[in-house]
């Protein structure tokens, strides 16, 4: 019979899984498990003993500016990542219009993505330089010289500089995941709201926005993961700093472990970016679940 | 279509052009300073005439193609079995690799060092080929499945009956199917192998084996540009992160359609 040599339970299946799970095991699932087993240890990365210490170190982190600031910045990684959302829903509902050159504006918006991370920090580094900088440079050409400031020193300025790099970065990417939705939605849709007297931004509101919830969803749970995991950018524009205004969870764990050796305390932060963020994504799918519409 | 009205026709091509060019801006300001005097054009010519620039293409070059072709080789594998076979525990297998879709790069700083610097991989290509491909194979490994489970199972009998081991049936059939998901995988790999800068970080030492990613911020260092203090002479730096990023946008300008639609599936399945 046809189907009953596919439909035979294959044990041979699992040699196929062998290398996948192998990788997994040994890169994925081990880290786990060694990552939380060290967070209740003391050790400097080089010695024999590890030397237990129960919840000290997720009793230290809670009391810890640094870690209270990273959850801080990450709230506003996840602010400007909504901002990031809007601009780009705009621009796709632009080009989602036959305007001619649209696809080399495509292109070019879809460019900062395709570049490395290190490469779009440097770039900005330099376009924040106060002295050297082209946007001090402007600001002082238009008489706004009171505007310039010191981009990245100042505390309270620096993490909202680094917002707009993520911003810029990641435009691209949210740009052609909204106009691929847009296309998928049927025009004749939209024409037909527009025959029934409905006006552009009417259509936009209760036709073409709430079309796209799922969309929306995808791209907020990408912006969670982003926010809380948060690196190169901040870890070469200002290391973090100044005095930990721009730091985030995983430049902690880095500094720890690199900078002070303190392995066990870095592993602890690493568990909690960990729980923090299942308990985000699971916080989202909860709060913007499948509304049914009887 | 409806009767639009020309004037708002012409006001969003004045909108676009606007918009796209403040969004180009920065990369204009590098393309402007990367050929400022005293060396002009001449910048990129020292840059590629310098000793270091092959070294950090052929790290990255290395590190990608193992990568691309370690996780597309395990996830096709597993894909295949997942899609094609049956057997026990199929389901919670799959679940398991769906679970690790969650789990933070920021996790894996430690164990990963770790473990590198035991297997005496620390400073090597394959430290870190490994992790890399392994962070991607979960997603890859979906990915793929459900490309296959669209390949009709007819395909599979037709297989067997021709005398196609399941092996065959996967080297033979599905694979040379699956292409055009595997070009997907090749793309976003590429991306992530090629533009990763914390694992290259942790996992790297010597100058010698820096990829790109981290070459460009070694050259702002030697520039001075990273610093808040002290002398900047950006000097050949411009023109160093063009030709650093060149690969990326060369790759991305020749095949677009398949990067942007790589991109969008991701995020969409």
């Amino acid at each position: 019979m046809l189907g009953r040599r596919r439909n035979k339970v294959k044990w041979g299946a699992y040699l196929f899984l062998l290398p996948a799970f192998t990788l997994f095991a040994v890169f994925v699932a081990y880290p786990i498990g060694f990552n939380g087993y060290l967070s209740f240890h003391n050790w400097n990365g080089v010695s024999d003993t590890w030397q237990w210490v129960g919840l000290e170190h997720f009793e230290r982190m809670f009391g810890e500016r640094t870690i209270r600031l990273s959850l801080r910045n990450a709230s506003f990684f996840f602010i400007g990542h909504l901002v990031n959302m809007a601009i780009a829903l705009l621009l796709a509902v632009l080009l989602n219009n036959p305007i001619p050159g649209r696809n080399l504006a495509r292109t070019l918006i879809f460019i900062p993505f395709v570049v490395a991370g290190s490469i779009v920090a440097v770039t900005w580094q330099t376009i924040y330089d106060p002295n050297l900088g082209p946007l001090n440079a402007i600001l002082r050409g238009v008489g706004l010289d009171s505007l310039a400031q010191n981009w990245l020193a100042d505390p309270k300025l620096a993490i909202w500089s680094i917002v707009v790099v993520g911003i810029w970065a990641g435009l691209g990417f949210n740009l052609v995941v909204y106009l691929a939705s847009l296309q998928s939605i049927d025009q004749s849709l939209r024409d037909a709201a527009r025959v029934d007297g409905a006006g552009r931004l009417q259509v936009f509101r209760f036709l073409t926005f709430p079309l796209l919830r799922n969309t929306h969803l995808v791209l907020i749970m990408l912006g969670i993961i982003g926010a809380v995991q948060g690196f190169e950018v901040p870890f070469i524009m200002t290391g973090g700093g100044p005095y930990g205004a721009t730091t985030t969870l995983a430049i902690e764990v880095y500094k720890n472990v690199f900078n002070f050796s303190e392995f066990g305390y870095g592993a602890a932060v690493s568990v909690f970016t960990m729980v923090i963020l299942v308990m985000l994504i699971l916080l989202q799918r909860f709060l913007l679940r499948e509304q049914r519409i009887d | 279509m409806l009767a639009g009205d020309k004037s708002l026709r012409y006001f969003n091509f004045f909108l676009m052009v606007v918009v796209t060019t403040v969004l180009m801006l920065p990369i204009l300001h590098a393309l402007n300073r990367s050929v400022e005097p005293p060396g002009g054009l001449g910048n990129y010519i020292r840059v590629l005439t310098d000793a270091r620039l092959p070294r950090f293409y052929l790290n990255s070059i290395i590190v990608s193609a193992g990568t691309i072709l370690l996780t597309a080789g395990c996830a096709s594998l597993a894909a295949f079995a997942f899609s094609k076979l049956t057997f026990p525990f199929r389901n919670t297998l799959l679940l398991t690799l769906l679970v690790t879709l969650l789990v933070p790069f920021t996790t894996m700083i430690i164990p990963l060092f770790v473990l590198i610097r035991g297997f005496d991989l620390y400073n090597t290509y394959l430290g870190l080929i490994l992790p890399l491909a392994a962070f991607g194979v979960p997603f890859h490994t979906i990915l793929i499945a459900n490309y296959m489970n669209g390949l009709p199972n007819e395909l599979m009998d037709a297989a067997y009956i021709d005398g196609c081991s399941d092996f065959g049936a996967f080297w033979r059939i599905m694979l040379p199917l699956s292409m055009p998901v595997q070009a997907v995988v090749i793309v976003l790999t590429f991306l992530g192998s090629w533009n990763n800068y914390l694992l290259p970080l942790i996992l790297l030492r010597d100058q010698e084996m820096h990829t790109v990613a981290l070459a460009a911020v070694s050259w702002a260092n030697d520039a001075g540009a990273l610093s808040q203090f002290g002398e900047v002479s950006y000097d050949t730096l411009f023109a160093a992160l063009f030709l650093l990023a060149a690969p990326t946008l060369i790759v991305f300008l020749l095949f677009q359609r398949v990067f942007i639609g790589s991109v969008t599936s991701g995020a969409i399945k």
